[in-house]
């Protein structure tokens, strides 16, 4: 764990100042060649291995799914299947796009999907978003059944689907091993196909000239991982790169001045929260106390100086538009440092509390930046946190092990159904810091039911019990931002984050 | 052993130290020093309550101001506000109180573990010796930085842990020279005459010995001072040292890293803060090295 810790802190180090150098010693991009930086190299070219977006990012060149979510997650497109159908209350019939080849030459076909969807569901990693769904059967040549462990809603296999169905050529990976050969050299059927990975350096690809959807313009795609937000930019500036994930904030106004740069912005799904830990004695067990702190943190203030307005404030539910189980009529509550004084008072903390608050730096944008504004402004309410910031790897160990108190900051980014978010908060989720038995039993109905109707109703329920007894303050969703040299076209950017680049060239 | 008198020390020290004392005063860069000390010591005990604004207050529509000197600047903010709308100055003066009280506890921490241990070693002599000097060897191996991260990894952060784990290993220095000076001076007359009237080991090296190592030692000091707080300036700036709210001028530096094209002075002011104060020691540490080391005396008036 040490020497982890202390190479991770070394890595660090030598990146920040080795990414830099290396952004500017670095050749041009030729035109025919699409740079892609994101803030770190892929630790594993299957897409099994993780869910780590910016992992799959690189993987999903080769590796495509059978369902993808559309550019703003509320619906679904298809993409290795062509159209699907439920012809039982726990089937989902896909039906397959057909004359697909993977690049060794291995054929796309039913008996591989149903090879593919096995390791989906024998996956670790994938547990999470997969659970609900029991086997995939062969119906004929070009068509699977998906089965649901009961009855289930369309749209929840088909965010299985789009979280995990990559599609693998069997005799290949049977040969080397998802999780071994796979991951030094992944095959599939997408618009790229692997040529070389140089750890920590670059992740090169050349166009698959047989691809269904027709060969990318762009005849090579390399992905190079740059840490430091501002490093990205700069090789972005120096035309070093093409395309740059994750850019910071503060770096917007000096790309707009750029005229060969462009921004490209989404809002995100990424809900981020307060969390407020049940696990320990304290202030912040009463009810009463929890509620008072929507009132004391000042979420516009934060979102109109710190995030510049890239932001949507998410209130009264931890879930944007975006999410199935949204409820429209919702309202949040308005900044009132003193009511929260009140509140505290009549809680029973006329002079305020001390409690420890924990948060990462480095982990999600701004992180620091917003936990020490928010630790800030509960002083101005009479609550005093002890403040620890938290190396990123040791807030993830932490989070497991449900050692996080008495109140820390993070993001979530399930999949866009409320079933995913409010997962994350029953009894015996791995990282609950909160329990509430009935709660558990709404969700139990919830995920017993395949109608959708009924799924909304069951989630306003839901959501009413986190007003009542909040086990979280919510803050925001805050946008995603990516900049490309004004040249590249035919690329958008997706709110689930993945990057297509089948289609993207760059002009003369 | 040199059977040669040599003058007792004790006779010559008096007008030793006070043709130091001028000599110090006439030395330019040491009094700039000084001067530059007293102003940051004060400005580092400044009471919290004469602070220009509460160093944790942050104003979110006050963020980047400027410093008074640029256009836009305001002489509320005399060096501006950083990334969330702080007072830079109030957090500088604050800051540099647990700056300076880190890197000056970890010095006495140091002090006391290397003299000690020198004295030790070169007094006794013999295998106890050889053991300590190996000590100090793995301890100057060892990359301290490295060091300090790893044990914070494991123990975690806070005032007492930063201030321990930067002054322990930094006691290598210390025993080095101290064994050095003992050395010299154990194989002196008067200590030899000392013994011989019967004087106790611990008379002997508190009365005799310890007092010529004085220079040494106070010259070491500076310049150790000045090392630590660089170091803790990168360990706080690396986000393991003081933890917010408290402002230190490394966490200062980190905080602006991101803000240098709205805001350069975020991290400029608290990186000057820190470049004043190790010039500061360091010309004070030359300074009292040139006029309290004899054999560098031929070449003064040089400079």
């Amino acid at each position: 764990m040490i020497m982890v810790r202390t190479t991770v802190m070394a890595l660090v180090v030598a990146l920040l100042f080795g990414a830099a150098s290396l952004a500017y010693g670095a050749p041009r991009s030729p035109r025919d060649t699409l740079v892609v930086a994101q803030g770190f190299d892929p630790r594993c070219l299957s897409p099994l291995f993780g869910t780590a977006q910016q992992d799959k990012n690189v993987s999903g060149q080769v590796v495509e799914r059978l369902v993808q979510f559309s550019p703003d997650s509320l619906g679904f497109l298809p993409e290795l299947a062509i159209r699907w159908e439920k012809t039982a209350p726990d089937t989902l019939r896909v039906h397959l796009r057909r004359g697909v080849r993977f690049t060794n030459g291995e054929e796309f076909n039913a008996q591989s999907a149903k090879y593919s969807l096995d390791q989906m569901l024998a996956s670790r990693a994938l547990a999470f978003f997969v659970s609900h769904v029991r086997a995939a059967e062969v119906v004929d040549f070009y068509t699977v059944d998906v089965k649901a462990r009961g009855p289930v809603s369309e749209r929840m296999i088909l965010t299985a689907l789009a979280m995990g169905s990559f599609q693998y050529p069997p005799q290949y990976t049977q040969q080397v091993g998802l999780l071994q050969g796979f991951c030094q050299r992944p095959i599939g059927t997408g618009p790229y196909k692997f040529v070389e990975w140089v750890k920590d350096d670059r992740v090169v690809f050349e166009a698959n000239p047989d691809y269904w959807g027709g060969a990318p313009r762009t005849r090579r795609l390399i992905f190079r991982p740059i840490p430091e937000g501002a490093a990205r930019v700069a090789a972005l500036q120096a035309g070093d790169i093409d395309l740059a994930v994750a850019v910071p904030l503060d770096a917007v106004d000096r790309i707009s001045a750029d005229p060969n740069l462009t921004t490209h912005s989404i809002r995100g799904m990424r809900v981020f929260g307060l969390m407020l830990s049940q696990k320990w004695e304290g202030p912040l067990q009463h009810k009463k106390v929890r509620q008072t702190l929507q009132y004391a943190i000042d979420v516009d203030g934060i979102i109109r100086t710190v995030l510049k307005g890239r932001a949507r404030r998410v209130m009264g539910q931890p879930l944007t538009p975006e999410y199935f189980g949204y409820q429209q009529d919702f309202k949040g509550v308005a900044y009132d440092p003193d009511r929260a004084k009140k509140m505290l008072a009549e809680a029973g903390f006329p002079n305020g509390f001390q409690v420890t608050f924990k948060y990462p730096s480095g982990r999600y944008p701004q992180d620091k930046e917003i936990s020490e504004v928010i630790a800030s402004q509960l002083l101005k309410v009479g609550i005093r946190t002890q403040q620890v910031v938290m190396e990123p790897g040791e807030f993830l160990t932490q989070l497991s092990q449900l050692g996080l108190r008495d109140m820390f900051f993070f993001g979530t980014l399930p999949p866009p159904d409320a079933h995913f978010m409010y997962t994350q908060f029953v009894c015996d989720f791995r990282y609950a810091y909160w329990c509430r038995k009935d709660f558990d039993a709404l969700m139990a109905r919830a995920s017993a039911t395949s109608d959708d109707k009924e799924r909304l109703k069951l989630y306003r329920e839901m959501a009413l019990i986190f007003q009542d007894d909040p086990p979280l303050v919510n803050l925001f969703a805050a946008s995603d931002l990516y900049a490309t040299a004004k040249s590249v076209a035919g690329w958008r950017p997706y709110k689930d984050q993945f990057l297509y680049l089948a289609k993207v060239y760059k002009r003369e | 052993m040199a059977v040669v008198a040599s003058p007792h020390p004790a006779v010559t020290l008096v007008p030793r130290r006070r043709r130091a004392a001028s000599a110090f005063l006439r030395d330019r860069m040491a009094v700039i020093g000084v001067g530059l000390l007293i102003v940051i010591v004060a400005a580092a005990l400044w009471p919290f309550g004469w602070l220009p604004h509460d160093p944790t207050w942050s104003d979110l529509d006050a963020r980047l101001r400027p410093p008074a000197f640029l256009s836009g600047g305001s002489l509320s903010h005399p060096l501006g506000t950083d990334n969330l709308g702080r007072d830079i100055l109030s957090r500088m003066m604050y800051g540099g109180r647990f700056s300076l009280f880190v890197a000056l506890s970890a010095v006495a921490i140091a002090a006391a573990i290397g003299i000690t241990a020198g004295l030790v070693a070169g007094y006794r002599g013999g295998r106890l010796d050889v053991v300590i000097m190996r000590l100090v060897d793995v301890q100057l191996a060892f990359p301290l930085l490295l060091l300090v991260i790893a044990v914070i990894a494991v123990l975690g952060t806070s005032l007492l842990v930063l201030i321990v784990v930067l002054g322990i290993p930094a006691w290598a220095h210390y025993a080095r020279i101290v064994r050095g000076s003992t050395l010299a001076t154990v194989s002196n007359t008067y200590v030899e005459a000392a013994r011989a009237l019967g004087g106790s080991e611990g008379r002997l090296i508190t009365r005799h010995i310890l007092p010529n190592l004085a220079t040494p030692i106070v010259i070491l000091t500076t310049f150790e001072i000045a090392r630590l707080l660089l170091l803790e300036s990168a360990v706080s700036f690396l986000g393991l040292g003081i933890q917010p709210p408290t402002p230190s001028w490394g966490t200062m530096i980190a905080d602006g890293r991101n803000h240098l094209y709205e805001g350069w002075w975020v991290s400029t002011m608290p990186g000057l803060a820190i470049f004043v104060a190790v010039l500061a020691f360091n010309f004070v540490g030359d300074g009292l090295r040139d006029v309290l080391d004899p054999r560098l005396h031929a070449r003064r008036g040089s400079f």
